[in-house]
């Protein structure tokens, strides 16, 4: 399993904003995406997934990824995104079905294998008793859980996560991180993020995105320095030993 | 999940069957239910059924397959616009339908052309709506809404026009088309089975509509083409539409309320939300209708308007309750 881009030009809204990535992605590392509002995370993200347009290569599992169908491309990348919009309240329960999509047949609808994976999975993220519940009535931070727990249901072999621990309080936070570095020997996981002590904990390799459209990408341990962090958020900072930055104010 | 709440479903159905007995029992002449019984298993006396079947059962059931029409498209409407506000009406469909309409009338075409005419208008709205977007090729919902919106307005204007220019005579059967008007009626039979097969087919993307629900993008993330799919639907909302507009003129109220009813008091998962917000529009039409006939007898009142008296007391009352 692999997920690799070649020459990759990202656009939004038809203006170019970041060229020449060229990444190979395989399971076993956590690649982390740093970078200040508006330089391109999000719009990476979407486009591994196949969602936007795009110039130059995207390979999964060595193919195009233009050439696969969508509920196939589903089954191999799923994306949490960062901000949700629902417009008729389904619960939670549903809400939480709905990542068995990419596998079900045409007329099928929940067997109980899918029944036993959407169970186990909210009950991960502790929303069992809440699985009767109205979506629109939970909080921010349980939103986002559930977001990620259908994701989860959905089972893709690659995770894109957009600010995965947005709204989230810290219990969940380290609980969502840990689950995820769990994951990670078998599954290729991407995940983009402002949160820099998040990074310097879980991830293994860093993709920088400036503003002025340059980026650099390399291992933690070669990118994530005082230094870069410095010039990428345009604030002097330094390197608290033996781990963690902090920004000086 | 949806055993506990499919059962509102049989409920629904027995409603229906009821809320179309209710219809053709009443009227001017009121049937017992022995005497129904009897010409339904067609051993009625030739009075009774010529009441039964050449007027009563013809708008029972063309007020049942009008309300089921509009409360699915009405349905699809609103996820594919991503808009709670919107119904059937609202992309100039009916507009559409009623221009050719008041000009058949206008130039005294009656009967069975209406329905031709109202039904070539719509197809010609959705058309035109599909040029438009597919030229820029974007299949935002802003922009079909604006698109659709705008359109709307000049055909509404198109048939103030024609209001203007005709005669009284004829300005008073467009009123009442305008209005909703299911005095005459025929059997529904082809409308029938556009209905059944619209059912069957909007009930085959109820997943996907599920999933369209919460986005576009997002739909697109679980897998679901959604350019392809947009198109199917927004035809087959504009199929469903122009035949309820075809057989009854523009009936308001029902495509908007009965799925937000529907939506707010089961289910919004569209499995149970599509045949059941087509039986609830089915049957709250088809009461609406009898108490038109019924309520000021022998005037009959324009069946959108009564629909209106019950349904939006009705609905504000629902919304009240659920906010609490």
């Amino acid at each position: 399993m692999s997920l690799s881009t070649n020459n990759l030009k990202i656009y939004r809204n038809h203006k170019l904003l970041c060229e020449n990535i060229n990444l190979h992605l395989l399971p076993g590392k956590i690649l982390g995406i740093l970078g200040p509002n508006g330089c391109g995370k999000t719009t990476l993200l979407q486009t591994l997934a196949g969602l936007l347009p795009y110039q130059g290569e995207i390979y999964l599992n060595q193919q195009l990824l233009s050439s696969s169908p969508s509920k196939t491309r589903a089954k191999h990348i799923g994306i949490l995104f960062q901000h949700s919009t629902s417009f008729f309240s389904d619960t939670v329960f549903e809400f939480c079905s709905q990542g068995r999509y990419p596998h079900n047949h045409y007329f099928s609808y929940l067997d109980p294998i899918d029944q036993k994976i959407i169970h186990d999975i909210l009950s991960v993220m502790d929303l069992l008793e809440m699985k009767n519940k109205k979506v629109d009535s939970l909080s921010g931070g349980e939103k986002k859980r559930l977001e990620i727990a259908t994701l989860l249901v959905q089972d893709p072999q690659i995770f894109l996560l957009d600010e995965p621990t947005n709204h989230v309080d810290l219990y969940y936070q380290i609980k969502i991180a840990k689950y995820f570095q769990h994951l990670q020997s078998h599954k290729i996981i991407v995940i983009a993020t402002h949160d820099i002590f998040f990074a310097e904990q879980y991830c293994d390799e860093i993709l920088m995105l400036f503003r002025n459209g340059e980026h650099l990408f390399g291992t933690k341990s070669e990118v994530l320095t005082a230094e870069n962090l410095s010039l990428l958020y345009q604030h002097p900072m330094i390197k608290l030993h033996p781990r963690g930055f902090l920004p000086l104010y | 999940m949806i055993t506990a709440k499919s059962r509102w479903l049989i409920i629904l159905i027995l409603l229906g069957l009821a809320s179309i007995y209710l219809s053709v029992a009443n009227g001017s002449i009121i049937i017992d239910s022995y005497e129904l019984f009897r010409s339904v298993m067609g051993r009625g006396t030739p009075f009774y059924d010529e009441i039964i079947w050449n007027i009563r059962m013809p708008r029972a059931l063309s007020a049942f397959v009008t309300g089921a029409l509009l409360s699915i498209s009405g349905a699809i409407t609103q996820v594919l616009l991503k808009n709670p506000l919107a119904d059937p009406y609202i992309l100039g469909i009916s507009g559409g339908a009623g221009v050719v309409s008041l000009l058949l009338i206008l130039f005294g075409f009656s009967g069975i052309w209406l329905n031709i005419g109202a039904w070539a208008g719509s197809l010609m709205a959705i058309l035109l709506i599909f040029s438009l977007i597919q030229h820029k090729n974007a299949w935002s919902s802003e922009q079909v809404l604006l698109t659709g919106v705008a359109l709307a307005s000049g055909f509404s204007a198109i048939m103030s026009f024609i209001l203007v220019i005709s005669d009284d005579h004829a300005t008073h059967s467009m009123l009442y088309w305008l209005m909703g008007d299911l005095s005459d009626t025929h059997l529904p039979f082809y409308e029938g089975i556009i209905l059944f097969i619209g059912l069957m087919i909007s009930f085959g993307f109820s997943k996907e509509l599920n999933l369209l629900k919460h986005g576009t993008l997002y739909a697109e993330s679980l897998g679901v083409s959604t350019k392809k799919i947009y198109r199917k639907l927004y035809l087959l909302c504009a199929l469903l539409t122009s035949t309820a507009v075809g057989l009854a003129g523009c009936i308001g109220f029902v495509g908007l309320i009965i799925p937000h009813l529907f939506r707010r008091m089961i289910s919004a998962n569209h499995r149970l939300l599509l045949p059941g917000a087509a039986l609830m529009g089915g049957i709250f039409t088809t009461l609406a209708d009898t108490l038109s006939r019924i309520l000021f007898a022998p005037l009959e009142l324009p069946v959108g308007m009564t629909m209106a008296f019950i349904g939006i007391p009705l609905f504000l009352f629902l919304l009240q309750k659920n906010r609490a």
